[in-house]
């Protein structure tokens, strides 16, 4: 590292830059480093005449030498700027663009939550949503298409979410990329898988076969390639929002139905507690109030305590009502059986229990049993 | 007739053999194509080669520490570049040959 870059390397390689800049940065990147031990060695072999006219005329202007890479190396032509400079400014190709961008946002949000429901609910008429999303973000993507990613590049929202995301970036954007070949093959795979299922599950699914294959197949041609030409991310990035969305869509459906299966089991646990968290009394899966018990001759008895076997007495809450508001109120707990028979009803105008018109509720206590036993001999 | 203008059909092709004989960075390449006779390449143009091949997926690139200046990133071609090569270099020795019969009364 002991030659520092001659400053008419450094002022070429900058122009080579600026008539590539509408290329992703990380290609521009590779393209620079490619071509600057090449320009280090003309910059030494010209010595103190090292200017930029100089290398200029060697290698002809950054900007031809940047249109000769780009030829050759197959990278779309530059967005049409000079022609249309005149133009830049005024709104209708900031409009466009801006719709464009935006187009890209929402569809892009929709197709997260339709791609979730779809992944949760595996209900193919879901997939009646994509009939407005798509065409929209294909309308997006045809315009950026046609007329380049410059006039996305210049709004001002993406200037500043670009120069806020490059410095935090860095190491992550790394990461990314080279996961990324596998992960368009992982979208593919996705997609099909998804398709096999819907048509599984209902047969009308087989409508949307062929939107699936498309998905998947637009996965693994545009995935690539957007990295090099940015006008496909309009078909890269909903692709890929849109099968991670259906992605974690199935794993949440997946969860559920793993729990579902489990409440299924014979060997559930399940807390049998009363409403304020202690135990409560239960038959099966029904929650007892109260106990009736009778002697042999089928005869109730009164006040009796209930033990569990290991001689822990059996309390439960115990109810009784509320003289002022005639409501049903919980009186603490214990374990003397039977309780009160506890009735709630309402009173009209006109004294009528339990009427059409009835508003003024009603509580009573009663001791009485509300059905006879006839013990078998 | 140009000798620029048939470069363009087969400058893939020169780039893989160069690069199949020893792995080399992109100044390296372009000077052992005009070492090999290939005057007239331009610079630019096989730098721009470079990258579509490797963006094809013919080349792998590693990045190698200098001494002097800066560290270089070399290209070598990877099993999918060699059959393309080899495809490539056949099917120029079929329209070579197929050339040099239909010139053989020119000559």
């Amino acid at each position: 590292m002991s030659t520092p870059n001659p400053p008419a390397v450094r002022a070429y390689l900058a122009r080579v830059r600026t008539a590539l800049a509408d290329l992703p940065a990380a290609e521009v990147d590779e393209i620079v480093e490619d071509v600057r031990p090449h320009l280090l060695e003309i910059a030494e072999g010209l010595g103190d005449r090292a200017t930029i006219e100089a290398m200029t005329e060697q290698l002809g202007s950054p900007e031809s030498y940047a249109a000769e890479v780009r030829a050759a190396g197959d990278y779309p032509p530059p967005p049409a700027e000079g022609t249309e400079g005149a133009e830049k400014p005024t709104g209708s190709r900031r409009a466009g663009a801006r719709l464009a961008l935006w187009v890209l946002v929402l569809g892009v949000g929709a197709l997260a939550l339709v791609g979730f429901a779809v992944g949760r609910e595996f209900d193919a008429e879901l997939l009646g949503m994509l009939v407005l999303i798509v065409p929209a973000l294909a309308a997006a993507g045809w315009y950026v298409w046609s007329r380049g990613t410059g006039p996305v590049a210049e709004l001002p929202e993406v200037r500043r979410v670009r120069s806020g995301a490059s410095r935090r970036a860095g190491s992550l954007a790394v990461h990314l990329r080279t996961m990324a070949p596998a992960w368009w093959v992982l979208c593919a795979v996705l997609m099909g898988l998804s398709a096999l299922l819907l048509v599984i599950r209902s047969s009308t699914a087989i409508l949307v076969l062929p939107l699936f294959v498309g998905i998947a197949a637009l996965a693994l041609w545009a995935g690539p390639r957007s990295r090099t030409d940015r006008r496909l991310l309009w078909a890269s990035v909903p692709v890929s929002v849109f099968v991670f969305a259906v992605g974690s869509g199935m794993v949440g459906y997946l969860a559920d139905s793993l729990e579902d299966s489990t409440s299924e089991s014979p060997y559930q646990y399940t807390s049998n507690t009363a409403y304020d968290g202690e135990p409560g009394l239960y038959y099966g899966d029904e929650e007892l109030e109260n106990l009736y018990v009778f002697d042999a001759d089928g005869k109730p008895l009164r006040d009796v305590y209930l033990y569990t076997e290991d001689g822990r007495p059996l309390t439960v809450p115990r109810y009784g009502c509320e003289e002022s508001t005639q409501s049903r109120i919980t009186q603490g707990r214990d374990n003397r059986f039977p309780r009160p028979h506890i009735e709630q009803g309402g009173y009209d105008d006109e004294g009528n229990y339990n009427g059409y018109n009835a508003y003024r509720p009603s509580c009573t206590e009663s001791d009485e049993v509300p059905f006879t036993a006839a013990i078998p001999k | 007739m140009e000798i620029s203008q048939l470069l363009k059909g087969v400058l893939d092709l020169a780039v893989l053999a160069v690069l199949s004989e020893e792995d080399g960075y992109g100044y390296d390449v372009l000077r052992r194509l005009r070492q090999a006779g290939l005057d007239e390449v331009g610079d630019a143009s096989v730098y721009g080669t470079l990258r579509r091949l490797y963006k094809a997926g013919l080349l792998a690139s590693y990045v190698v520490a200098s001494e002097e200046g800066p560290h270089r990133k070399y290209y070598s071609v990877n099993e999918q570049g060699r059959a393309r090569l080899a495809e490539s270099a056949k099917t120029w020795q079929t329209f070579a040959t197929t050339m040099n019969s239909l010139l053989g009364d020119a000559r």
